[in-house]
């Protein structure tokens, strides 16, 4: 009987892995952005531009999971000043986190098989606290540029910083952080 | 004849006093980056942005009247990936080596009240001059608290047809329609 038991529980455990596709994202196209509140008017974007991640998915069973990382060092607000003293780097302080990371295996899915939402965790100057985020325009299909089986979407979150403890600055710059990152993975 | 002197003279005592009331504002090049977003295969939005720009805006609040003249380097394209970069600031995008500006005018600002709500003008994108008319959001004037400088601000928003101006390469792979986002932070001279 416990033989069985085992038996069933290793086949069902296999089973998704089997079915689970996994995406690796184009650096190219999942460049984050991010948009705070300048003096309580202007909305000012900011940019990492470069990030990696990797997703698995299993729609039949809406199973999946995501990690991506961020790299600190990539802040790029436009200005052509972040150097290891400027404001930007300081707030990120890159030196000591070189990477932001979002994980999660808890992906929501809508009756269409699309991935709507995903809970997980957002790693922010080495504080961990849950994240979720929103998933919009979430499709699979052929690219027409390369012919790749590519999975994709628009990435929304809100978050506020003084919860990963960055609290210079507020509320000049505000504590409120919107990102957006385009997400287009492609089957590995 | 009299009369028309007069009436001239007049008109020309206005103009000074409208002249003397407006207050003229410099854009903290900065704190004002435009940044546009165009759909990618349908699939996802994607960004870039321009680093460089000038500008002045005249304001006559009282008068609900002004002016803007906004320019963009366009040679200050950046994608966040230097191939992507070169690849949209060349002929048949942003073709940046010809058209080295973007630029917006406006002399018709529409108020509600003594906020600033939009800017009916003309954009001028790869030597194609259109009318546009711009969205301005929470615009506000007041005193900057970080330098105790008179600032004037707000979030301005429009929608293009890149079509429109003759840009049309990867339509509809890239979509045709541009939606633009410019923070605008502006000191008084």
């Amino acid at each position: 009987m416990r033989r069985l038991l085992c038996v069933a529980w290793t086949a069902f455990a296999v089973q998704p892995a089997l079915a689970a596709e996994t995406y690796t994202m184009d650096a190219a196209h999942c460049i984050p952005t991010f948009e705070f509140t300048h003096l309580g008017v202007t909305s000012q974007t900011g940019r990492f531009d470069r990030a990696h991640g990797k997703v698995t998915l299993d729609p039949a069973r809406h199973a999946g999971s995501v990690r991506y990382e961020i790299e600190t060092a990539s802040l790029n607000m436009g200005t052509g000043t972040e150097t290891p003293d400027s404001a930007g780097y300081r707030l990120f302080q890159v030196a000591r986190f070189p990477t932001i990371t979002f994980r999660s295996d808890d992906f929501y899915f809508d009756g269409s098989d699309r991935v709507v939402a995903a809970s997980g965790s957002l790693t922010l100057l080495g504080v961990t606290r849950p994240l979720t985020v929103w998933v919009r325009h979430f499709k699979c299909s052929v690219s027409p540029m390369n012919r790749r089986q590519m999975c994709s979407g628009n990435i929304d979150a809100v978050l506020n910083r003084s919860e990963f403890g960055m609290t210079q600055y507020i509320p000049a710059i505000s504590d409120e952080i919107r990102i957006s990152v385009p997400v287009e993975a492609y089957k590995d | 004849m009299k009369r028309l002197l007069a009436a001239g003279i007049a008109g020309a005592a206005f103009a000074a006093q409208a002249f003397a009331a407006a207050s003229t504002y410099t854009i903290d090049p900065e704190y004002t980056i435009p940044s546009f977003e165009v759909e990618h295969l349908g699939f996802t939005t994607q960004r870039g942005r321009f680093d460089k720009t000038s500008g002045r805006i005249v304001l006559d609040v009282p008068a609900k009247k002004g002016s803007v003249e906004f320019t963009i380097y366009t040679n200050s394209l950046d994608m966040g990936s230097q191939a992507w970069t070169v690849h949209v600031a060349s002929e048949g995008l942003f073709n940046v080596e010809k058209f080295p500006t973007m630029t917006f005018k406006s002399d018709d600002l529409m108020f509600n009240g003594d906020k600033v709500v939009a800017a009916k003008g003309n954009f001028t994108l790869l030597g194609v001059t259109k009318p546009l008319t711009v969205k301005v959001e929470k615009f506000n004037c007041g005193v900057n608290p970080m330098n105790k400088k008179q600032m004037c601000a707000g979030n301005v928003t429009a929608d293009i047809k890149r079509s429109d101006f003759g840009m049309t390469k990867y339509i509809p792979t890239v979509s045709d329609n541009i939606k633009i986002t410019v923070p605008v932070e502006a000191y008084k001279d």
